[in-house]
């Protein structure tokens, strides 16, 4: 990792934690997973999955609600998909996406982008939750749906609205592609 | 471009489908709890008890839930700490102290304090003397009962 990723791995962890401790009193409605998708769709997969796990570490073992070693484990691990996907939007949507589609599109895709991550981060969460506390699964699902539908609403509903105006933010800063490329790009030239 | 349509919008079906899925697991739930606390309504029957120790003190259990075919009996032991009595072979209980309130005997048959259990009949609005010994009275939902100290003579 560069120091530059360095750098911007540990100012997303920073923004992750905050927004996560702010929101701590609003049961599952949370920007941290967007700020890990953006993480991974500005700096990369790597910086992606890096915040997600830094985060847990801080935000899993000094939480209000208690520590539950499965819990975290899974939580920890379910929450680098949004690093992860964020890191490959970048590679295969690539850096003109903004420009190149409509606002309404985007929207759609990356609001369902953020829905199907999050039911799939629940999913994996409610399982180590099952699996810690002896629930059977079924019925962990079903006592679980409620919070997890809001918590994918509400992802849905971040992920919609703030990456196509994160994007285009990115895109103004930088000349060619997002976050760190002007960088590389900046280093590049100053090396040739 | 049409063609790179169609994943995200089986995607969006997919969110749809996950959505209605979650709320029908919600409803669910709230059906099997709401299921749940009926039957248990239904178990049991909410009874109130009054208890006239014939010297100004009463004490009154209201709204004591009992499970349902519990008699006045059941009801007795349950509230109260200090309980005794004897069995009438044929005829059922009855109750010497309640309490440590125990029968006095001043004159055998013809003067004494017992206790004497009643029903309060809401049409009526008026306490009606037990007819059956205590054991023998299945509690019903909601009803009133007393049982009080009285003084006897003949």
């Amino acid at each position: 990792m560069r120091a530059r990723e360095a750098c911007a791995t540990a100012m997303m962890t920073a923004a992750c934690l905050a927004a996560s401790y702010a929101l701590v009193g609003v049961p599952n409605v949370t920007l941290m997973d967007f700020l890990v998708f953006a993480s991974g769709l500005l700096f990369g997969s790597k910086v992606g999955v890096s915040v997600a796990v830094l985060t847990w570490a801080i935000y899993g073992t000094l939480n209000p609600y208690g520590f539950c070693l499965p819990v975290f484990i899974a939580t920890s691990a379910s929450e680098t998909i949004y690093g992860l996907a964020g890191g490959l939007l970048r590679r295969s949507w690539g850096p003109s996406w903004p420009e190149r589609e409509k606002l309404a599109w985007s929207a759609y895709r990356l609001g369902v982008l953020g829905f199907c991550l999050t039911a799939l981060y629940d999913l994996l969460t409610n399982i180590a939750y099952a699996y810690a506390f002896g629930v059977p699964l079924p019925i962990a699902l079903a006592c679980g749906a409620y919070f997890a539908l809001l918590h994918e609403l509400t992802n849905a509903f971040f992920f919609a609205t703030c990456t196509p105006a994160l994007a285009r933010v990115a895109r103004l800063l930088g000349p060619s592609e997002l976050g760190l490329a002007r960088g590389r790009e900046v280093v590049r030239s100053g090396g040739t | 471009m049409e063609a790179r349509k169609w994943p995200w919008l089986c995607l969006g079906l997919l969110c749809w489908a996950i959505a209605a899925s979650a709320i029908a697991a919600y409803y669910y739930v709230g059906y099997l709890e709401m299921r749940e606390a009926y039957e248990t309504a239904k178990a049991y029957v909410a009874v109130s008890l009054c208890i006239d120790y014939g010297n100004g003190t009463v004490e009154w259990h209201n709204g004591t839930l009992m499970p349902a075919g519990s008699t006045l009996f059941n009801l007795t032991e349950h509230v109260t700490w200090n309980f005794s009595y004897t069995v009438w072979p044929g005829m059922g209980v009855y109750v010497t102290c309640i309490n440590s309130v125990c029968e006095r005997i001043i004159t055998p048959g013809h003067e004494g304090y017992s206790w004497i259990w009643y029903y309060w009949d809401p049409e009526a609005k008026a306490w009606v003397w037990g007819p059956v010994a205590c054991d023998r009275h299945v509690l019903y939902n909601g009803e009133v009962l007393a049982w009080r100290y009285e003084h006897w003579s003949f």
